[in-house]
C-alpha cells in the first residue's frame, strides 16, 4: 500500500510539473497583459508539432527543441504581442481574452489542416528505477526535474536580475515603472518570450505522454488554468502550487476513487477554491474600486 | 380555358430544355452518399481514415460505372466525435436525400443517430462495433465489421488455453462502445471461470494512464483486458512498458491496430486481439488495397478505411440484387445478402450480411511482433 501511495505521488507531481509549467505562463502573461490567454494550451501543441517537423528532417531532438524555443519565441511571444496583444489590449483586457479564444480556434485548425487529425508519436525516455515493490520512471524523474530546475531559474531571474525585477516592477506600476526609466513595453515583451519558451519545454515534456495531436491543447490549456485559479493568478509560486496540487488530486481521485468521477474531482476541487478562497491558495486578494 | 397552339408549344419546348439540361441531368444520374465521421477531435484518428476509405471506395467504384450507371457523389459530414454533434449532421445530410449513410464509427454515435435514419428509411452503413447496436431492431442499420458478440468469445477462449490465466485486470473505455465490450468480456469471462480482480473505466481522450496501471501491478493479474480507442490503448501500452509489467495484453481490434502499433513505439509487442479483416489481413486484395491507400493519402490505412471502402462495395451488391438504385428498398435487399469478390472487387473478401445487420467475414487472433500485425490463426465466416 505505501509503495502504490509513493508511486501515485510522483506520478502525480510529474503531470501536475507539466501544469505548473503552463500555468506559470498564464500567470506571466496575466501580469504582463492583464489578461488571460485561453489559448495557453494550443500554444503548448504548436512548438510539439515545430519539434516533430524538425526531427523528421533528421535534427536531433535536442536541436529540434532548440528550433522550436526560436520559432516559439518569434511567433508565440513577439508576433503574438505584436500583431494581437498591442492593437487589442488598448480596447480592454476582456476583448483581448476573447480574442485570445478566438487565436484558439485558428490555431487548432491551422494544427488540423497543417498536420492532419492523427496523433503522432514522440520521442521519450524508456525504462526507470526499482526501489523495492517502488517503481519509478526516467519520464516522470525527468519531468520533474526539468520542472523544478526551470521554475527555480525563472523564479531567480525575476527576483536576482535587474531585468527580473524591471518585468515585475512593470507588471505591478506600469505607470510608476515607467516614472523609474523602465523600458515597459520592452520588459512585457520579455514576458511574453518567457512564456513561450516555458510552453516549449512543457510540450517538450509532455508530448512522450500525451502524444501529439492538433486539439491536445484543450485539455492541457483547462488543467493549466484551474491549476493557476487553485494557485492564484497573481502569483507565479501559486501557479507553480496549484499545478503540483491538482495533478496529485487528480491521481489520487482516479487511483483510490472511482475511476468514472476521476475528472470531476479536479473540478470539484477548483469549485471549492473559487467560492471559498478565489484569490487562490498563494494569490492576493484583489479589491476593485467602483 | 383555351390554351393556344403557340403557348403549349412553347410551355413544351420550355419544358423540354429544362428536362435535358446538364443540372436535370445531373440530378438523376448521381447518388448522394452522406459520410459523416470523427474528423475532429478524439475519435479524428479513426474517423478520418473512415472517410478516406469510403472516398477511395466511390472513386473505384465510380471508374467501373458507378451503382447500375448511377455515379456516386460523397459529402463527408464532421460529428466532432460528439453524438449531439452527429445527430445534428445527420439529420442535416439525410434533408438532402442521400442514397445512403455511411458512417459515423463511434458507437456511441451511432447510437443516437440511428433512429433518423431509421424514420427516414435510408440505410445506414457504419463503422460501431458495440454488441447493442444491432440488437435494437432498426432494419436499415448495418456493420462493416464484426460486432464484439462475435470478438470477445475466440478473446477469453485465447486467455484460458493459451494464456493459462487465472486472473485477468479490464481496463474499458467509458463509452458506448468501451462499455458494451466490457458487460460482454466480464459476462464471458465468469462463464468461462476466469477472476477478474480489476475493472477499471477511463475517459475517451484520457492522456495518462498511470493510476490505471498502479492499480492493475497492485492486483498481480496474470492478463489484462484492453478495450479502448486507438490513441487510449498506445498512451496505456507505453504506460505499461515504461513500468515494467509484464502481464499478457489482449484486447478489441484496436490493440493490435496499425494506427495503435505506431503510436505506441514498440510497447504494443505481444499484444494480441482478436479482430475482423484489418490492414494486416493475409488477402491480397486488402494488400493491395494497403498499397493504393498509402499512395493516395500517405498514410497507412488501419482496418476503419477498410470498413469505409467495404462499404461502397455493400451499397453495390444490394442495388444489384434490388435491381435498382433505390434508396427506399437498399436495406431489405441487404438482408441476408452474400458478397463475393468475383462480382464485387471492393468487398476485397467474401460478407455475408446477417438478418439483424450484422454482418461476417471472418477474423484473426493477430499479435504484434517486431511492431507489425502477425496472424495467429484465422477463423472465416460461418
Amino acid at each position: 500500500m505505501m509503495s502504490l501511495f509513493v508511486q501515485v505521488l510522483i506520478s502525480g507531481l510529474a503531470i501536475g510539473a507539466i501544469y505548473a509549467l503552463i500555468a506559470t505562463g498564464f500567470s506571466l502573461l496575466s501580469q504582463g497583459s492583464q489578461t488571460v490567454n485561453f489559448a495557453q494550451g494550443d500554444f503548448v501543441v504548436v512548438p510539439a508539432f515545430v519539434m516533430l517537423a524538425a526531427n523528421s528532417y533528421g535534427l536531433p531532438i535536442w536541436a529540434s527543441f532548440i528550433v522550436a524555443l526560436v520559432v516559439a519565441a518569434l511567433v508565440l511571444g513577439v508576433l503574438f504581442k505584436r500583431l494581437m496583444v498591442d492593437p487589442i489590449l488598448p480596447h480592454g483586457a476582456m476583448q483581448l481574452s476573447i480574442a485570445t479564444m478566438a487565436l484558439s480556434i485558428v490555431l487548432q485548425n491551422g494544427m488540423l489542416n497543417a498536420g492532419g487529425a492523427q496523433a503522432f508519436p514522440f520521442p521519450g525516455i524508456n525504462g526507470g528505477l526499482h526501489f523495492g515493490n517502488i517503481f519509478i520512471d526516467w519520464q516522470s524523474v525527468s519531468i520533474l526535474l526539468a520542472a523544478v530546475v526551470a521554475v527555480t531559474a525563472l523564479n531567480l531571474f525575476m527576483g536576482r536580475t535587474r531585468i527580473g525585477r524591471a518585468i515585475q516592477a512593470s507588471a505591478q506600476g506600469p505607470q510608476v515603472a515607467r516614472l523609474l526609466g523602465i523600458n515597459v513595453a520592452r520588459m512585457v515583451l520579455i514576458t511574453f518570450v518567457l512564456n513561450a519558451a516555458l510552453v516549449t519545454l512543457a510540450a517538450l515534456l509532455v508530448s512522450p505522454i500525451y502524444l501529439v495531436k492538433f486539439d491536445n491543447g484543450i485539455g492541457i490549456g483547462l488543467a493549466a488554468f484551474s491549476a493557476a485559479i487553485i494557485g492564484g493568478f497573481n502569483q507565479v509560486r501559486g501557479a507553480v502550487v496549484g499545478g503540483l496540487l491538482l495533478g496529485v488530486v487528480q491521481n489520487f481521485a482516479a487511483t483510490f476513487g472511482p475511476t468514472q468521477y476521476r475528472d470531476a474531482v479536479p473540478m470539484l476541487l477548483l469549485i471549492i477554491f473559487i467560492l471559498f478562497r478565489p484569490q487562490g491558495l498563494l494569490g492576493r486578494a484583489e479589491e476593485r474600486r467602483v | 380555358m383555351r390554351i393556344s397552339t403557340t403557348k403549349l408549344a412553347i410551355g413544351c419546348s420550355l419544358l423540354a430544355v429544362l428536362a435535358a439540361s446538364p443540372a436535370a441531368f445531373a440530378a438523376k444520374s448521381v447518388l448522394e452518399i452522406a459520410i459523416p465521421a470523427e474528423l475532429s477531435g478524439s475519435g479524428a484518428t479513426v474517423g478520418v481514415l473512415w472517410r478516406d476509405g469510403v472516398m477511395m471506395g466511390i472513386e473505384d467504384a465510380n471508374a467501373k460505372g458507378g451503382i447500375r450507371g448511377h455515379k456516386l457523389h460523397g459529402t463527408a459530414y464532421d460529428t466532432q466525435t460528439n453524438p449531439a454533434v452527429s445527430r445534428a449532421v445527420i439529420q442535416k445530410a439525410l434533408d438532402g436525400k442521400p442514397f445512403a449513410v455511411l458512417g459515423p464509427v463511434y458507437s456511441g454515435s451511432v447510437i443516437v443517430d440511428e433512429a433518423l435514419t431509421q424514420k427516414a428509411g435510408i440505410t445506414e452503413i457504419m463503422g460501431g462495433e458495440a454488441g447493442n447496436l444491432t440488437s435494437q431492431g432498426d432494419p436499415t442499420l448495418f456493420r462493416t465489421s464484426l460486432g464484439q458478440a462475435q470478438t470477445i468469445p475466440p478473446i477469453i477462449s485465447y486467455l484460458k488455453d493459451k494464456v493459462h490465466a487465472k486472473s485477468v485486470g479490464a481496463s474499458y473505455v467509458n463509452d458506448d462502445f468501451g462499455k458494451a465490450g466490457n458487460v460482454l468480456f466480464l459476462a464471458d469471462a465468469k462463464k468461462a471461470g476466469l477472476n477478474v480482480t480489476t475493472d477499471i473505466s477511463s475517459e475517451a481522450g484520457q492522456v495518462t494512464f498511470q493510476p490505471d496501471l498502479l492499480k492493475m501491478q497492485a492486483a498481480k493479474t496474470d492478463a489484462v483486458f484492453l478495450y479502448d480507442h486507438e490513441e487510449e490503448v498506445a498512451r496505456f501500452l507505453k504506460g505499461f512498458r515504461q513500468m515494467g509489467m509484464k502481464a499478457a495484453i489482449v484486447g478489441g481490434s484496436t490493440v493490435a491496430d496499425a494506427q495503435a502499433i505506431k503510436l505506441s513505439q514498440g510497447a504494443a509487442d505481444g499484444a494480441v486481439s482478436f479482430a475482423g479483416i484489418g490492414s494486416s489481413s493475409p488477402i491480397p486484395a486488402i494488400q493491395s488495397f494497403v498499397k493504393r491507400f498509402e499512395a493516395k493519402y500517405k498514410t497507412h490505412p488501419d482496418h476503419n478505411a477498410i470498413k469505409g471502402y467495404m462499404a461502397v462495395a455493400m451499397l453495390q451488391a444490394a442495388a444489384d440484387k434490388e435491381g435498382k438504385a433505390d434508396a427506399k428498398g437498399l436495406a431489405a435487399a441487404l438482408h441476408g445478402l452474400m458478397i463475393t469478390p468475383d462480382k464485387y472487387p471492393l468487398i476485397m473478401t467474401p460478407m455475408k450480411v446477417l438478418a439483424n445487420g450484422d454482418i461476417d467475414n471472418g477474423g484473426y487472433l493477430i499479435q504484434v511482433k517486431g511492431g507489425k500485425a502477425v496472424v495467429l490463426n484465422y477463423v472465416g465466416p460461418k
